[in-house]
């Protein structure tokens, strides 16, 4: 069998933020591996998720938007980093809602596809070392 | 159990009766794809289910069904006692002792032969006690004497072994055992 070596997947981004006059104000960067970082974005988004629904239902509770807050930087901390996501942060002076809506489509377009392709190639991966070794395989007593 | 009965290789859900494949290497898998850092968590439950389902089953589409298996199939594992005591045992770590043990001890070739995952339990905890993954786990457990001058010696052997035959716990069993120790310190104060 041949022994197979595959480079780190590594994706590389550049996210521009620009104040309302056009001219820039920070540049956020997303340096990833895709091939370590699908669990982490999928548990990052679930408690996303969990936490939207808690805010849906109690609109006024600090709990909950703490809760969202938290989860949304969650999410940014493993695209950006916390350094860049806290540079982030600062530039939407603490508006998680906003930091969202117009970094999301950023995060879904550009770098979630990247991350659930890696996974999607790693469970085939998977899938295919172990169809081969149950053929291989006989019963033991049998 | 009875003695008598078979190995458990289907579940029920739903009504209907579901085979299983509940070989060791496929558990083995299904329990390393759970920390595996590159799968999504849709990934990871279509992969886990389709490990367990025996050839001629169908994975159904749905990520709460494809859980509803994985949990089922687990179901029938024997359970593992919850404890805050150190692991003895690592399947990766321990791999090439355990092999060499069962081929000694029972004469199977744990890379070629199939075995049902509940039976390898069973054989596992009765591997001879002069088999060196018993020695290794015997040194594990041995707990470390107070030093005196008449066992100074001694006691820095075994001190020697037991950093050789150490379990290499991963960064993330790391931060959980200290959670945990820090759960049972604060919850023994309180």
């Amino acid at each position: 069998m041949a022994y197979t070596i595959t480079r780190k997947n590594r994706l590389k981004e550049e996210l521009q933020l620009c104040h309302a006059d056009g001219t820039l104000a920070l540049t956020a960067t997303v340096d990833i591996n895709v091939d370590e970082i699908g669990q982490r974005v999928s548990k990052a988004y679930e408690t996303l998720g969990m936490a939207q629904n808690e805010l849906e239902k109690a609109p006024t509770s600090a709990e909950a938007m703490t809760a969202y807050g938290d989860a949304v930087i969650a999410v940014f901390n493993v695209i950006f980093g916390e350094e860049d996501t806290q540079n982030i942060l600062l530039f939407y002076e603490g508006n998680y809602s906003e930091m969202l809506l117009d970094i999301f489509p950023f995060i879904n377009d550009e770098i979630m596809p990247k991350i659930r392709e890696a996974s999607a190639a790693r469970k085939n991966q998977l899938l295919d070392l172990a169809n081969k070794s149950k053929g291989k395989r006989g019963i033991f007593g049998k | 159990m009875n003695i008598y009965d078979p190995y458990p290789t289907t579940v029920e859900i739903d009504g209907k009766t579901i085979r299983l494949d509940l070989d060791l290497a496929t558990v083995l898998r299904v329990i390393d794809a759970q920390d595996d850092p590159a799968l999504t968590t849709a990934d990871r439950l279509e992969l886990q289910a389709r490990l367990l389902l025996a050839d001629g089953e169908s994975c159904p589409e749905s990520p709460a069904e494809q859980a509803k298996i994985i949990a089922a199939a687990m179901e029938l594992l024997p359970a593992a006692e919850k404890s805050t005591e150190p692991r003895y045992l690592d399947f990766h770590q321990d791999a090439a002792l355990i092999r060499s043990g069962f081929m000694r001890a029972y004469g199977i070739d744990l890379t070629r032969d199939a075995v049902h995952i509940c039976q390898f339990l069973e054989l596992l905890a009765d591997l001879p006690a002069d088999c060196a993954l018993m020695r290794t786990i015997d040194i594990r457990r041995k707990p470390i004497p107070k030093q005196t001058k008449e066992n100074a010696e001694q006691v820095a052997e075994l001190m020697k072994l037991k950093a050789k035959v150490a379990i290499k716990y991963s960064e993330e069993e790391r931060r959980q055992r200290f959670a945990e120790s820090l759960k049972n310190s604060t919850a023994l104060k309180g």
